[in-house]
This record gives C-alpha cells, structure tokens and sequence, in this order.
C-alpha cells in the first residue's frame, strides 16, 4: 500500500539527472528493478503473440501511436529555439508600437483559427490550441482554479491579451459542452482535443470575463485609431461569451449575433490580418510535444482570411434560434424536416438545435410537455376530431412514450451531417415499423369496442386508424427520404439508379394512398360539422335546434379550425408526394428507354464471381427487409416490373414516342405542383386550399423545391438529348459500344434526383489521348 | 512473371517491406500494433505478390491484409484491411488478383460478406471493388485523418449478408 501510494504520486522531472521525483517521497530504495525480468520475458515471446486488452480492437488499433515512429510519435516533433525558450511573461516588442502589433496579431491569428478549428473541422491543437498563452494561462489558471493573469508588466498583454484568450476559451469551453450534450457527432463534426488542459470549469459564469473585456477596451481607448483593429477583435469576442446564453437562458435574443456579424464584416474588409507579425514561437506544435496527446503530430493550420465564418456561423444559429417562434407543432416540424435539408448548417448551429428545443425543464421550447408534444403531432395530422382522440385508452399512454422517444430521435437526426441523416433514418424505419404495429394493435382493439374513425360512417370498411396512419406516413417518409439521400450522397451506381427510382415511386404512391384517405376522412369530418348548420337551420325553433345549435357551436370553436389546418396541410403533402413520385417515374422511364437501347441494364456490369445480382438486389434492399408494410418488392417481381417499362419491337418507334410523352407529363405535372407549392411557401398564410407550415423557413423549403423543379426541367431536357443520340443513324446499331452511364448532378437542381447522363464514350477517348 | 504466397509470418524481412508497401500509399499512418493486429491473428488471410523476374524477388511488391471475425455474434464478415502494389507494377491485374485470392479464401472460411472502407475519392480503388460486384452501402463523413470522406463497401457472398443483424439467429458458437 504505500508503494503504491508513493507510485501515484509520481511524475516525471525532465533533465533533473538522478533525482527523479521532486517531492522525495520516493527513494531508489521504494523501487524495484525490473529490468531483467522485463528482457527475460521478452525472450520467451513468441513472434505471433500479442500483448493486449481484450477489449483493444481495430478501432483502438487505427488510433494507436507508436513510440519512435516519425508519423506517430509527438515527443520527436522538432521545435525552434524560439518555440522552447517561448517566455510568455515577457512583453515581446520593443516599442509599445510593436507590442500592440504583437498582441493584435495573436488575438487576430486565435479568432481566424476559431474558424479554422469550427468551420473547416480542425483541431484544437493544430489551431487555438497551438497558442503558447492559452495553453499557459488555462495551465495556470487551472492550478488555482480561477483566472491567472500574466505579469510581464505591460497592460496589453497582462490585461488585453489575456483577457482576449479568456473569451475565446469561455467560448470553446461552449463547445466542449455542446459536444457532450451529444447533438454532433465528436470526430466527425467536431473535435475537442483538449490535451488535458481544463476549459474554464471553475468560471461558472460569464461576468469575470466580460468585465475583463471590458477593462481592456478602455484601456485600448488610449491608444486611439492604432488599436482599431484590436477593439473589433475584443468586441467580436464579446459577442462570443454571450452565445452560450441561448442554452443558459433558452434565450432567442439574436441582438449579439447581430453584433457578431457587424464586426466580423468590419474586420473581413479591412482586411488587415496579413499586416501583423507574430512574435517567434508563440504559435507552435510545441503543445503536441508536452502535453497529453491521442492524436499522430498535425502541422499547424495556416488560417485564411476568413472572418466571413463568423458571419456563417451566427447566420446559422440566428436559423436555428427562430424555432422559437414556432407557433403549432406542425410548424416546429417543418422547421425541422427544412432548415438542414439543402445545405449543412454550422456545425455549432446543428449542436444547438436539439438542446434548445428538448430542454432541461422536460418541455419541448419551454411550451409543450413531452407527452403533450407527442399527442400534438399526430393531432395537427390525423387525430383531430377522432373518437380515440377523445377517449384514449390506457394501453395507448406508454406508446406514446415511446412516441416521444421515436419523435425526439427524429429532431436529433434532421440536425446531422448530411451522412449521418440518411444512417438516423435506417435506424428509425426500424423503431416507426415497431411503433406502427404497437399502435395498430391498441386501434384495433379500440375499434372493436368503441366507434371507429371512418370517412363514410357506419358501414364503410375506410377506417382510418389515426395514430397508425400517422406513424405510416412518418414510416415512408423515412423510407424515401433514405432513398433519394441515397443519391445525394453519391451511394448508388448507375445500373442500380432503376431499382433505387422505382422504389422511391412505389413508397410515394404508398404514401400518397395514406394521406388520401387521412384527407378523405378530414374532409368527411369538416362536412359533418357543417351539414350541422344545415340541419339547424332546417329545424323549427326548439330545445332540439338549441342543443344542436350549442353543439355546432362548440364542434366549431374546438375542432374546426384544426380540421381545416390539416386538410390543407394534408394537401401540401400530397402535392410534395406528386413531385416526388412523378420525377421518380420520371427517371424510370428513362432508364427503361436506356435499357431498350442495350446502353444500360439494371444489374451489376461485373462478372459477378463471388455473388449474384439477386443477392445484391437484397443487399441493397436489406434496410427495408423486415419492414412489414409497404413490403420489398422480390428481386423476380422488381425484374416484371422493368419490362413492362421496356419498349420493344413491333412499333418501337411509337412506343418510344409514347414513354417520351408519358416523361413531359410526369415532369409537367412536378413543375406544376412546385409552383402551387412555392406559392403557398410565399404567403405565408393559412391559404384557402394549400398550407405548408414554413413560415420560419421560406428561403430553405423554397430553395428545395426550386430545386426539384429544376431537376423536372433537367430530366425533360435530358430525356431529349439522350433520344436524339440514340435515334442518330450513326450511332443507332451499337449505342452499347459507343456510350456509357453516369448519374449527374446538375447544377441548382435537386442532389435527390441526378440525371441519367449518356456519357460518349468516343470523345472520352479522345481526350485521354490528348 | 509475378507470383502470388501467403504470408510468411516468421519472415520479418516480408513483414518489413510490405509495411513499407503501404505506408507508402495509406493516407493515415498506421502503427506498428495496427499491422500485428491483422497478420499475427489472420496470417493466413494476407497474400504477397512477387516479381520472380526481379533482381530482388523475394521482395514483396505487392499486398493484401485481411480479417474475418463474427458481426455481431450474427453472421460472419471478412474484412480488407490493406492492399497495396507498388507503383512501377500497378496496372497489370495484380490488385485484382490479390483481392480474389484473398476473397477466395474468406468464402471458403465461411465468410457471409467481405467488407471494406475506401476514401470518395478513390476512384481506382472504387472500380476495382465495384468490379468484383462490392456496393456502397453507406457514406462516412470526414472518415479519414486526412478530412476526407468514407464509402463502406461490401460483397455480399450469401442471403445472412442481406438480413439485418437484428433479425438473424445468434450464432450459440
């Protein structure tokens, strides 16, 4: 026991000779020589022996550095003179000119490689980090648990430069905890390498530092124009601390991030970053070499001009603080399904955003219950003026639950990387699938005793089993939106781009048979409450026509306006459904024209050696294989389903003309239903026929359909090029040999649908030869 | 003429050159654990290519490393871990040739897929897998150290390939 109280207090003194420990708790005679031992087992170690931790794997392996190697090892990093003997309590410069150009030039190269580190995913090391004060003063600072400031006996850099360094590792400390709230992938969408070094934990709160900023910025009033650069810098900083209180607080006041962005273009204009010298060393991978390291040694980031991040960052996180302003859950819902869809937002955005609505006091943006936010969304869709929505049975309340949990994993996954988005959704077929089966049960069994929901009352077999159609339609958006991101990121080959468009068809048209009979059973509900009126008004003046009279009345105050919310809704949806399956049909008619002309086929080119086309199909297929409704097509009848796509003699020429037509309406037909959409997105209104629920996000959803429509207009236009070099006499006998495929992406359109490009192969060659 | 062996665990001058083999093209280093890991427990899933007309023949020119464990508990994945040709030699089939010897052998240990991860901007590796029937099941974002992104890429060799984990028999083994 007390050795092993002398070993925990060990460390290792660097060039201190025999005397190896500083306190003297631990004298050569405590120690045993191991050495002997140590190469006698060394001997007896057999070649193909590993010495390892059960749980040390691959993953543990690709991270693991080795001592001595050049790529590996951090204690070999080289530094200059300068980088060693670095004296960060000395005022470097020789003139108080030269020390505010020093200080300016640290603060300035620290806020760029802020954006290094946040925008272009560096790490800490490589950027802040690599600053010799701040892994100074958070060393310091830490020892005693509150801020240190330097003494070198000048005020810009014992009160400015720290105070600066302060603000910027409040801010990452701001990060750091982001990261561990889990919204954003660690590695992936952010790195908090922090060597050991403690980000301010003992600074509970931001006051210490925004006096300390404040201070400095009086003291930099005395040195007038001169210090213009530095006060932007500082006031920048200041607007950095604040940030933090839009989880603190839940605060959506954007007045700082306002501030932000004035000050960021101010200093990307000046442009004046290149015109500061740094002091020799202060920048250096020294930190790397002496501090606690998991990473292979990284050379230093060299920062661009790129104040203009802030401005990203702040435009993002003002995005993602409108939320608050969501009035019904439907709104909150297509905030969420557009803000990061086109274009990933800000990392620090995308961190924010679960945090800030899904909050501490178990409420959804500090208005809704968990469980109330779980009734809601099925309420703005399917469940208004429902008979289970009036009774709910007990078994209902723990699926719920579970509603809820399902629900939050997808506001998680709206705000990931574009990669992880389409992983979330493969997860989240599988909990929706299991959830549809729980609650189909529960309506079931509800509909057998009670009344059930039909759109014609009674006898009709239409029932419309709200929660259920609620979590089929949140099912097969999934499945599409796994689909078509499918594309987006590039998964898919050519020869597969037929079954993939196909598919996404089939769910559509599955989706689109849902929200008609949600919508034929709103409808129905909607003309109820108004054949009331008639009835009143038909009736002669009574109790009867009082008690129908207050009825009507309270079926209007209470569920009308809902009812007619969702029909609306309802048909926004069905006409995004529209576009979505007529540009997939689209595309698989062109594919099958491809096909007829032997240029593509729908099965893999490779002589399969090891598999079979069918295996791949169910390869590909395999996310959706246990998913019980809507079924995976099998590969026999996905095959059936292609040639009856196909042109063929006799009358190919008809035929083909035909398929082409069939294209122009299909594509029609999208661009159509975009512009009806885009216009509902415009007014922003409850209108008399379409509401889309976008009000906080018009430029985001207006942009994905602009898209779409682009798209509609790109395959229409493709469909014709490709037609006219298949029908060219010249290359009409052998297209095979003289074209291959490729998916492309076309400029301004939607990423979900690339085109089928009919590559000349003839001219490729050509090229290459060049 | 090139020839193809299994590793020769006990060679250490095999070991040496073919570490240098990839460490030439790798966009991340590996650790010297990182290559003990695969060839000490699955030495005979690494195969070497030999120029036989070469001065120095038994110099390795080419590589591949593999693993195959079980998935989950669920089905049994082989994995390619490295392959590596030299450049004067690359272009004349013999990555190709590697990877089938190597897929040849994990099909024939009972392997229900082959798995692998390349860089998007692979194109060469890309092909070669694509080739041989591999599809690009997921994209990884900024998977390497070098910030770019990740295709994982598997052959599916029989229908346990095509079945979710969830839903396949645990293997009581």
């Amino acid at each position: 026991m007390v050795l092993e109280q002398g070993l925990r207090k060990l460390h290792v003194e660097e060039q201190r000779g025999p005397q190896l420990f500083s306190d003297n708790t631990v004298t050569a005679d405590d120690l045993i020589d191991i050495t002997e031992t140590l190469k006698r087992m060394r001997l007896a170690l057999q070649p193909d022996s590993i010495i390892k931790e059960p749980s040390f794997d691959l993953f543990e392996g690709t991270h693991s550095l080795e001592v001595n190697n050049k790529k590996l090892d951090t204690s070999l990093i080289t530094l200059s003179q300068e980088e060693t003997e670095y004296d960060c309590n000395t005022a470097h410069g020789e003139s108080q000119v030269e020390k505010l150009g020093f200080v300016t030039g640290i603060v300035d190269q620290l806020c760029r490689y802020l954006i290094c580190w946040l925008n272009d995913y560096q790490l800490l090391p490589t950027t802040i980090l690599s600053c010799r004060y701040l892994e100074y003063l958070l060393i310091e600072s830490a020892n005693i648990d509150d801020m240190v400031y330097l003494k070198t006996g000048d005020l810009l850099y014992d009160q400015v430069l720290c105070s600066a360094i302060y603000g910027i590792s409040y801010f990452a400390k701001f990060v750091e905890r982001l990261m561990k709230n889990g919204g954003v992938c660690p590695e992936e969408d952010l790195n908090f390498n922090s060597m050991g070094l403690d980000f301010l934990s003992y600074v509970c709160e931001p006051s210490k530092i925004n006096k300390s900023l404040k201070v400095s910025l009086e003291h930099l009033s005395a040195y007038g124009d001169t210090a213009n650069h530095l006060v932007h810098l500082l006031k920048l900083i200041e607007c950095l601390v604040c940030m933090e209180e839009c989880l603190t607080k839940y605060s959506a006041g954007t007045a700082h991030l306002d501030k932000l962005m004035a000050e960021a273009l101010y200093l990307q204009n000046k442009n004046d970053s290149e015109t500061f010298i740094l002091p020799l060393g202060c920048f250096s991978m020294g930190i790397q070499k002496r501090l606690s390291n998991q990473s292979p040694p990284k050379s230093l980031v060299i920062p661009s001009k790129n104040y203009d991040g802030f401005i990203v960052m702040a435009t993002d996180l003002k995005l993602i603080l409108s939320v608050n302003e969501a009035k019904t859950v439907m709104e909150l819902m297509q905030f969420t399904k557009f803000f990061n869809k086109a274009t990933q937002r800000h990392v620090i955005s995308r961190a924010v955003f679960f945090a800030f609505i899904i909050r501490h006091d178990e409420t959804v943006l500090g208005r809704y219950t968990f469980s109330q936010f779980a009734q809601l969304h099925p309420l703005e869709f399917s469940l208004a003026s429902t008979e289970i929505s009036k009774k709910l049975p007990e078994e209902a309340v723990p699926v719920l639950e579970d509603i809820t949990n399902v629900l939050f994993d997808w506001y998680q996954n709206a705000a990931q990387n574009t990669s992880r988005y389409r992983q979330g959704y493969n997860r989240q077929l599988l909990l929706w699938d299991a959830l549809q089966v729980q609650m189909e049960n529960i309506e079931l069994e509800f509909e057998s005793k009670m009344m059930a929901d039909r759109a014609n009352e009674p006898f009709s077999d239409d029932s419309m089993l709200p929660f259920t159609s609620w979590i089929f339609a949140m099912k097969v958006t999934a499945m599409i939106e796994f689909v078509l991101k499918g594309f987006d990121l590039d998964v898919y080959k050519p020869f597969e781009s037929y079954v993939m468009f196909w598919y996404s068809y089939y769910l559509s048209y599955q989706l689109e048979s849902c929200l008609e009979k949600i919508h034929k059973f709103v409808d129905s509900r909607i003309n109820k409450i108004v054949s009331l009126n008639k009835k009143i008004k038909k009736l002669k003046a009574g109790e009867k026509k009082e008690k129908l009279r207050a009825q009507y009345r309270f079926l209007m105050d209470t569920e009308m306006a809902q009812l007619q919310t969702n029909k609306k809704f309802l048909t926004f949806l069905l006409m995004e459904c529209t576009i979505i399956r007529s540009l997939s049909l689209s595309q698989v008619l062109q594919f099958a024209i491809l096909k007829s002309f032997n240029v593509i086929d729908n099965k893999s080119t490779t002589k399969c050696q090891f598999t079979s086309n069918e295996l791949l199909y169910e390869l590909r297929m395999k996310v959706f294989s246990s998913i019980g409704v809507p079924e995976v097509v099998p590969y026999n009848m996905i095959e059936s389903t292609l040639n009856d796509f196909m042109i063929s003699e006799p009358m190919f020429a008809l035929k083909l003309k035909k398929t082409m037509e069939c294209i122009q309406k299909e594509t029609q037909n999208a661009s159509i239903a975009v512009d009806n959409v885009i216009k509902c997105i415009a007014s922003d209104k409850d209108g008399e026929v379409l509401y889309s629920a976008t009000r906080l996000v018009k430029p985001q959803a207006t942009d994905y359909f602009q898209r779409l429509k682009t798209s509609a207009k790109a395959i229409q236009l493709n469909s014709k090029v490709i037609n006219a070099k298949l029908e060219n006499k010249q290359t009409k006998n052998d297209p095979k040999s003289l074209f291959t495929m490729r998916l492309k992406s076309c400029e301004n359109a939607s990423s979900f649908f690339p085109l089928l490009e009919l590559v000349d192969t003839r001219r490729q060659k050509s090229k290459s030869k060049k | 003429m090139i020839s193809y062996r299994p590793l020769d665990l006990g060679n250490l001058l095999h070991f040496e050159h073919l570490k240098r083999l990839i460490d030439a093209d790798l966009s991340e280093p590996y650790s010297i654990y990182v290559y003990r890991f695969f060839l000490n427990r699955w030495p005979e899933l690494a195969y070497l290519a030999f120029d036989d007309d070469s001065e120095k023949s038994d110099e390795p020119i080419g590589c591949v490393i593999c693993k195959q464990e079980s998935h989950r508990n669920r089905r049994m994945r082989g994995y390619i871990g490295m392959l590596a040709v030299e450049s004067k030699y690359r272009g004349r089939g013999i990555a190709k040739t590697l990877v089938k010897k190597a897929i040849k052998k994990m099909q024939k240990e009972g392997c229900d897929e082959i798995m692998l991860e390349t860089e998007v901007s692979n194109n060469v590796a890309l092909n070669l897998y694509e080739g041989m029937g591999f599809l690009r099941m997921k994209r990884m974002f900024r998977y390497y150290l070098n910030e770019g992104d990740a295709f994982k890429l598997i052959l599916p060799l029989t229908a346990k390939s095509c079945v979710r984990t969830t839903f396949l028999e645990e293997n009581v083994d």
